[in-house]
C-alpha cells in the first residue's frame, strides 16, 4: 500500500515538473504570441501592445496594425497557433498561425522580462 | 682598270715628251744619252705623278666607303636602339596590361564583397525594419528555400528576430 502511495506521489511529482516546464518553454511564450495575434487580427492597438516591452510600444501604430490585420483576413478565420520551434539562445519562438484559408508564421523573442521583444509575421507573398 | 689608266698615262708622258724641244741633233754620243735618260726620268716622274693621283682617288675612295660603311653601322646601331626601345615599349606594355588585369580582378573581388554585403543587408533588413508595409512588399521581398521550391516571404512586424 506505501509502495503504491510513493509511486503515485513520485508520478504526481513528475506531472508536476512537467508542467512547470511548459512544454519545451513555450507555455508562456505561446499565450503571449497566441493573445498577440488575436488582437492583431482583430485590429486591436492596446491588445497588440499590452505585452510589449518599453521600447517595442514605441514602434506600433494604428495603421501598421490595421495592415497586418488585414493580411491576416486574408486567410480567412484565425484558428489558433501551432509551436513549430525555438531558439533558447535568442529565447526565441517560431510558431504556425492557422487561418480557415491559409497559415503564417510568427516569430516572437521574448526579453529577459518575460515581455515581448520583437514580434513578426511571415506570411508568403502570394498573399499581397 | 687599272692597266688602262696605266696606259694612258705612259701614252700621255711620251706625248708631253714630244712635246719638249728636241736638242739638235749632234753626233755627240754623250748628248744622246742624256737626253735619253732625261726623257726617262720625265716619265717616269709623271707616271709617279698620275699613280699618286690614282692612289688619292683609291684612298678617297675607301674613305668613303669607310663612311658609307660608318652610317651603315650607324644606321644599323640606331636600328638596334629603335628596336631594344620598342622591345622595352612592348615590355612596358605588357607590365601595364598586367597591372590592369590585376586592377580588373581587385574590382570585380570588390564587386562581389559589395553584392554580397548588400544581399546580406536586404536579407536583415527585410527581418529587421520595424514595419514592412505591403505597398513596398515585393521591392524587398526575401526569399527562403523551402525544400526544392524558392518560397517568397513577406516580413510583417516590429522588433529585430
Amino acid at each position: 500500500m506505501r509502495n503504491v502511495a510513493a509511486l503515485v506521489s513520485c508520478g504526481s511529482f513528475a506531472l508536476a515538473l512537467a508542467a512547470c516546464g511548459g512544454g519545451g518553454g513555450t507555455g508562456q511564450a505561446q499565450s503571449l504570441a497566441d493573445t498577440t495575434t488575436k488582437a492583431v487580427y482583430n485590429d486591436d492597438l492596446s491588445g497588440v501592445t499590452a505585452h510589449f516591452d518599453d521600447q517595442l510600444k514605441g514602434q506600433v501604430t494604428r495603421t501598421q496594425v490595421g495592415i497586418l490585420s488585414d493580411q491576416m483576413h486574408k486567410q480567412g478565420d484565425y484558428r489558433g497557433l501551432s509551436f513549430l520551434s525555438n531558439d533558447p539562445n535568442k529565447n526565441e519562438y517560431t510558431y504556425r498561425a492557422n487561418f480557415s484559408n491559409g497559415s503564417m508564421n510568427v516569430v516572437l523573442r521574448l526579453d529577459e522580462n518575460g515581455e515581448i521583444a520583437a514580434y513578426r509575421v511571415l506570411a508568403p507573398a502570394s498573399t499581397q | 682598270m687599272f692597266i688602262k689608266r696605266a696606259l694612258a698615262g705612259t701614252t700621255l708622258a711620251a706625248m708631253l715628251a714630244l712635246l719638249v724641244p728636241a736638242a739638235p741633233a749632234l753626233a755627240d754620243g754623250a748628248a744622246s744619252t742624256r737626253n735619253i735618260i732625261l726623257g726617262i726620268g720625265a716619265a717616269t716622274y709623271l707616271v709617279i705623278q698620275h699613280n699618286r693621283k690614282v692612289h688619292e682617288k683609291y684612298a678617297e675612295y675607301d674613305r668613303r666607303q669607310a663612311e658609307l660603311q660608318s652610317e651603315n653601322n650607324d644606321a644599323w646601331a640606331a636600328y638596334r636602339s629603335e628596336k631594344n626601345a620598342y622591345s622595352n615599349a612592348l615590355a612596358e606594355v605588357v607590365d601595364l596590361k598586367r597591372e590592369v588585369a590585376y586592377q580588373h580582378n581587385v574590382v570585380q573581388q570588390l564587386r562581389h564583397q559589395v553584392a554580397m554585403e548588400n544581399r546580406s543587408r536586404g536579407q536583415s533588413r527585410s527581418f529587421q525594419t520595424a514595419y514592412k508595409p505591403p505597398s513596398h512588399a515585393k521591392a524587398s521581398t526575401s526569399r527562403r528555400a523551402a525544400s526544392s521550391n524558392d518560397v517568397a516571404m513577406v516580413s510583417y512586424g516590429w522588433g529585430q528576430i
